[in-house]
């Protein structure tokens, strides 16, 4: 294989096998979607149709459950809009990766993006950082994530209520174990374990503030604790 | 409004919050300092969210409302030292339910 081939059916393929970890913690949060928008008195075309378009699981899942209590519009629009900003800091990450790359190329990707496609994706740029093709990795990881979060939607609207107690369950650790098999490998120097670990302390020290506010600051607190990790290194490179 | 318009409308807000950054790149020169920090993003926001989910709402908790998942702990444990030793995504994922399984539902 030539390093400069594109290859897109290989590349989609790759994308999609390597997000399949990751699919196995994005069903439960589907289907619980769709018991929960059932139970709010969302139509079930309109269940349907909220993963189809908007394709964001945890403002879904606040969206349905502030509709059940009856929560003002402006309401749901404004926590969907703080609960998906930590997805302006994926963006921004991918944009020097993106760059040459066309218009509508660009918006299906933005349209696709996800914890778990960026995950997949940064964990493949950093092994193959600027070989050709990102974008049809990306699309294979997309569009695996969208075709299972509608089927999941489907199931959950179809078994209804008959899973009781399913929140209960523990779902969440495979979203954890899934994250923590992302960031562990990528611990290889002092600037990344500066990362985790400021970002880490932060999360704790923010947990509980509205509208998972406490994300973005300590994703930026992680990021500058690399930056400044980095340049210490540098410094002490060039002292005598 | 029906729930049409909401749907709507929250997908335009969560596209636009998505494509803004991605549609202007290459159309202005990022600084390098925010450039050699982009990198780091995932793995903060990553960390950030597996800490925030093993940190449960607790109401007996006596530090500020929050306490700490021990099956979610030892479960992240267990994925971070199979993930260090083993390399495989789906491995450590594998690894972290099988614990997981173990200890909350055979230990209880």
């Amino acid at each position: 294989m030539s390093s400069d081939s594109v290859q897109p059916v290989q590349k989609m393929f790759l994308g999609a096998r390597d997000t399949l970890p990751l699919i196995l913690a994005a069903v439960p949060f589907g289907i619980l979607y769709g018991v929960l928008a059932k139970a709010s008195g969302l139509s079930a075309w309109a269940t349907i149709g909220m993963s189809v378009l908007v394709f964001a699981g945890s403002s879904q899942f606040i969206a349905v459950t502030m509709l059940a209590s009856a929560v003002a519009w402006p309401a749901i629009l404004l926590t969907t809009f703080f609960v998906n900003l930590r997805h302006m800091l994926y963006a921004a990450a991918l944009v020097p990766h993106v760059r040459h790359l066309p218009e509508l190329v660009k918006a299906k990707m933005a349209f696709w993006l996800t914890d778990e496609t960026f995950a997949v994706v940064s964990d493949w740029l950093r092994k193959n950082s600027d070989e050709p093709g990102l974008e049809w990795y990306y699309f294979g990881s997309g569009l695996l994530m969208y075709g299972n979060w509608i089927l999941c939607t489907f199931i959950g609207l179809t078994l209804g209520q008959s899973l009781p107690g399913m929140e209960s369950w523990g779902l969440e650790v495979a979203m954890i174990v899934a994250f923590v098999g992302i960031v562990a490998p990528a611990l290889t120097n002092p600037p990344m374990w500066a990362c985790a670990a400021a970002a880490s302390v932060c999360a704790v020290l923010t947990w509980g503030w509205s509208n998972q506010s406490g994300l973005i600051i300590s994703g930026l607190v992680g990021v500058a604790a690399g930056v400044v990790m980095e340049k210490l290194e540098e410094n002490k490179k060039v002292a005598p | 409004m029906n729930e049409w318009t909401l749907i709507f409308l929250m997908a335009l807000i969560t596209f636009s919050i998505r494509y803004v950054l991605i549609a202007s790149a290459g159309r202005w020169h990022i600084p390098s300092t925010i450039e050699r920090g982009l990198k780091y993003v995932p793995i903060a926001v990553l960390s950030a969210i597996v800490v925030q989910t093993i940190m449960v709402s607790s109401g007996t908790s006596p530090v500020q409302g929050w306490a700490i998942n021990p099956h979610f702990l030892v479960s992240a444990i267990v994925a971070f030292v199979v993930s260090r030793v083993t390399n495989s995504l789906m491995i450590t994922v594998m690894a972290g339910l099988f614990c997981y399984g173990v200890i909350h539902y055979m230990l209880g």
